[in-house]
């Protein structure tokens, strides 16, 4: 089945190329699902299942007339879907019983607040210093890997990292 | 459509800080530009990484930064600090020359500014060749009412954690990413109450045997 075009002249995608496009989506929508409901939900396989085949059906029907882009059109689905997810969970949770323990909203706010100052402080950095601290530190590289990525010596990728460290916690400590 | 997505802007959808139109404004435009889509979760990894690794960012938190103000009051006051400080200076730099000419992993360089008062912690193992992962690191204690910091890097990680007064059993994940055949430094630091480094370990080599 061929691709179509809407009122504006666009294409609409089918068949494979459709298969294609919404395959390429997958991963935005399944990252805004985990995003909205929590990362450890288990329910985010089966949303996104649900919001590409709804996607899909929409298109093949002709109820996506080219309006917006499919990117936009898919966006919108997830969002829907999601509320309904949250609203279904709500009524559920009204009558389950409260949950042993529950995280402090005051420290959740400080630890954000904390963490928002150090990716601060971390831009400040030099982008030598800064990409040291981030391959070494923070995605945890070997020390001869950075070397090679950053095409220095590795005593040099220490030297760097540790500097870094070292104005961050300057930075941090005001 | 918005231009593309700068990082200030990534950190605070990561960090939910955006308003519920920035947010809707910010999602719709991933949904339409794959580059931007792969730079948020690359910038999502790198906020998780910094969550966790946020106290070891900030170790050994503000004794380093009070450091040099500290020795230099002190040695203005009392003399003999600084003749103890270049004392702890010499035999730090002498534990640097025989840790570099054990091989190309000597590890991180010693930061030549660090000046620490008293004598040396006496480290007592690791070191040299082992037949299986240390379970601990042992030394001997320095003057009472310090904190110890033991601190093990190597090519392929930076531990840093707290101790006791003569050693710290190494947790297990820790152990489990020691590798043979891969050459590791090791070292604890003593600290007085308010946070000042007062006596540090020459940085000690071992490594597993494959």
């Amino acid at each position: 089945m061929g691709d179509t075009t809407d009122r504006t002249g666009a294409t609409i995608p089918a068949g494979d190329d459709l298969d294609r496009i919404l395959a390429k989506l997958r991963p935005l929508v399944g990252y805004k699902v985990k995003k909205a409901l929590g990362f450890a939900t288990p329910d985010w396989e089966d949303i996104v299942n649900e919001v590409l085949m709804q996607a899909s059906e929409k298109i093949v029907s002709g109820e996506f007339r080219g309006e917006s882009t499919i990117g936009t059109f898919v966006y919108t689905i997830t969002s829907r879907r999601i509320i309904d997810h949250i609203r279904r969970k709500s009524r559920i949770l009204r009558d389950a019983p409260e949950a042993g323990f529950l995280p402090d909203p005051h420290e959740e706010v400080e630890r954000r607040e904390q963490v928002e100052l150090l990716l601060e402080a971390i831009r400040k950095l030099k982008p030598r210093h800064r990409e040291a601290l981030e391959l070494f530190y923070l995605k945890e590289l070997p020390r001869e890997e950075v070397a090679r990525r950053m095409g220095i010596s590795p005593a040099k990728v220490s030297e760097w990292a540790n500097y870094a460290k070292k104005v961050l916690r300057k930075i941090m400590a005001g | 459509m918005t231009n593309c997505l700068d990082e200030r802007r990534i950190d605070r959808y990561i960090l939910n800080r955006l308003s519920a139109a920035e947010t809707r404004e910010f999602e719709e435009h991933y949904f339409n530009c794959p580059a931007c889509f792969e730079k948020t979760r690359e910038r999502e990894a790198m906020v998780e990484a910094v969550i966790r690794k946020k106290n070891d960012l900030l170790a050994p938190d503000r004794a380093a930064l009070t450091l040099g103000g500290r020795i230099r009051a002190a040695s203005a006051l009392r003399p003999w600090a600084a003749a103890a400080a270049a004392a702890g200076l010499v035999l730090v730099i002498a534990a640097g020359l025989v840790l570099r000419s054990r091989g190309p992993n000597a590890g991180p360089g010693m930061t030549g500014g660090d000046i620490v008062r008293g004598a040396a912690i006496t480290a007592l193992a690791p070191s040299g060749r082992l037949k299986t992962a240390p379970a601990a690191l042992a030394w001997k204690p320095a003057a009472p009412g310090r904190e110890y910091q033991a601190e093990i890097s190597g090519p392929d990680m930076n531990w840093t954690g707290p101790a006791t007064e003569t050693g710290v059993v190494l947790p297990e994940d820790v152990r489990a990413r020691l590798r043979p055949g891969i050459a590791y430094e090791w070292q604890v630091k003593a600290y007085a109450p308010d946070g000042t480094l007062m006596e540090r370990s020459p940085k000690t080599t071992f490594i597993i045997s494959k």
